[in-house]
């Protein structure tokens, strides 16, 4: 899977789990607390959907690092590709 | 002088149907809302015969989108019986005056289980993950407390706060404790009752393992007829059928329901509770018997003035028989003048949910002036009072009972009276 087609997937998921409303953008470089208005229960569940979506263990602490969603495609994008080597 | 408590609104969802009205025809048409449901498989479930509530369901289109991220059933159904009894007393209306004061509204939800269902969701979901992590909405979602809490958030309800856990009384427990409140001045209304849904392999084969659970043997007429398990006070009786359901009653004091022009549906003259203090689950007749006493007592009520008994009767051999003795002692020959029935045989058990439901019906014969029937009901030479058995009837009813009683030997006793509508 490319990073293109991964973020679309990401970005699909975050909307879906924090109920962002569709006429709201979610970019690259969307932050998800200050632009989105993710609360920390919900950045929870996306973590946890994506482990068991695409089969990775996240570090609890690697969550706090994850401020944009370019910072949760590059980390997933990183594991996959770790797996697949 | 203590101020009287009424009450202003109510609402049940069962699995007769999905609001008040629904389950009130399918008992007087003395239907059955139990089946064999296909998604208590044989290879998880000990039993498939139970009463499940169509819609309201987490992550299905049924469910309640303002709770949408707590996966319990128990807080969807919560919420959709809030709205309902909200709008039953018209105190969706008047939640925008200036004089409103949403500081002096309770809400008090029992339930036996809370979000029991959620647990077993995540334990699902967390063995497929690589880590041991389990969802975030899991430890909000399983507290008994979340039911009251999200009622609160969501219809502006800021007064007192309790969730009652007590066992299959923890409904009528809810009506008791928000009564208080009303009556100690600590509130004008109270939102009130019970909600349950407990159909996880480990609660289901843990009552089915303690025989509490009635069973489709061969030879059973519950065997070709799942509707016939559950059939309170009859001869054949071999235990309860779990349901799930919610049920809530708006209560107001008089001059807050006067104030607002609010329907008097009945007046709660009488409640009460207490322990057995005796057995982990085997109920105990004396105290039972004084609870149902004093209660009536305290109300200011001769047995003769009791025109009506909503049993507990959950359908096992022990406590229907107890209940029936029980009423015999206390009532005298007032018990064998009035109709008793149980509903239990139309909805099944529906645990935390039970009492509550049974106090929505029991507001609901005081309007109507019908009692609902106990269903499946087979005549049991020991127990000869009159169960309503297989037909519902009209009665003049100016006083009704009901009573419920729990694992942990906990129990309730709630007597409403008519009202003005």
């Amino acid at each position: 899977m490319n990073d293109q087609s991964l973020q679309a997937e990401l970005i699909d998921s975050v909307r879906a789990i924090a109920r962002i409303p569709s006429d709201i953008a979610i970019a690259s470089d969307s932050r998800l607390v200050e632009d989105l208005g993710i609360d920390s229960l919900d950045l929870v569940s996306i973590v946890l959907n994506t482990q068991e979506r695409y089969g990775i263990a996240i570090d609890e602490d690697e969550v706090a690092r994850m401020h944009s969603v370019a910072d949760l495609v590059t980390y997933v994008s990183r594991h996959l590709n770790a797996a697949a080597a | 002088m203590p101020e009287r408590v009424v009450v202003v609104g109510h609402s049940a969802i069962t699995c007769l149907g999905r609001d008040m009205d629904a389950t009130w025809q399918g008992l007087m048409e003395c239907r059955s809302g139990l089946k064999s449901h296909e998604k208590l498989s044989p290879d998880r479930y000990l039993r498939d015969v139970a009463g499940l509530v169509e819609g309201y369901d987490p992550g299905t289109p049924t469910e309640e989108a303002l709770v949408s991220r707590l996966e319990a059933k128990s807080i969807h159904m919560a919420i959709a019986a809030a709205r309902m009894a909200l709008a039953d007393a018209g105190l969706d209306r008047i939640q925008a005056s200036d004089d409103y004061d949403p500081h002096r509204v309770a809400v008090c939800v029992g339930s036996a289980f809370g979000g029991q269902d959620l647990l077993q969701l995540e334990l699902d979901r967390s063995s497929r993950r690589k880590t041991n992590s389990v969802g975030p909405y899991l430890v909000p979602g399983m507290i008994i407390n979340q039911a009251s809490g999200q009622i609160a958030q969501h219809f502006n309800a800021y007064g007192p706060s309790v969730s009652p856990a007590n066992a299959c009384a923890a409904g009528g427990h809810s009506v008791a404790m928000a009564a208080m409140h009303l009556v100690a001045g600590e509130a004008d209304f109270a939102i009130c009752g019970g909600t349950e849904s407990a159909f996880t392999p480990s609660i289901v084969n843990g009552f089915a393992t303690m025989k509490a659970l009635a069973n489709r043997k061969e030879g059973d007429r519950a065997h070709t007829d799942p509707s016939q398990a559950s059939r309170p006070f009859s001869a054949d009786r071999m235990g309860f059928v779990m349901s799930e359901g919610a049920a809530l009653l708006v209560l107001a004091t008089e001059s807050a329901a006067r104030k607002w022009g609010l329907p008097v549906q009945a007046e709660l003259i009488g409640w009460g509770t207490n322990s057995d203090g005796y057995h982990v689950t085997t109920p105990h007749h004396d105290r039972i018997a004084y609870l149902l006493k004093n209660t009536l007592s305290r109300a200011k009520l001769s047995p003769s003035q009791v025109d009506y008994y909503n049993a507990h009767g959950t359908s096992t051999v022990v406590l229907d028989r107890l209940e029936t003795e029980v009423l015999k002692e206390v009532l005298g020959q007032r018990a064998r003048e009035i109709p008793v029935s149980s509903i239990k045989g139309a909805i099944g058990h529906a645990l935390g949910a039970a009492s509550a439901i049974e106090a929505a019906v029991c507001v609901h014969s005081l309007m109507e002036q019908r009692v609902p029937p106990t269903i499946n009901h087979v005549p049991d030479p020991e127990l000869d009072l009159d169960f309503v058995p297989n037909h519902s009837r009209p009665a003049n009813l100016e006083v009704v009972v009901s009573a419920s009683f729990g694992f942990g030997g906990t129990n309730n006793v709630l007597i409403f009276k008519r009202g003005d509508q």
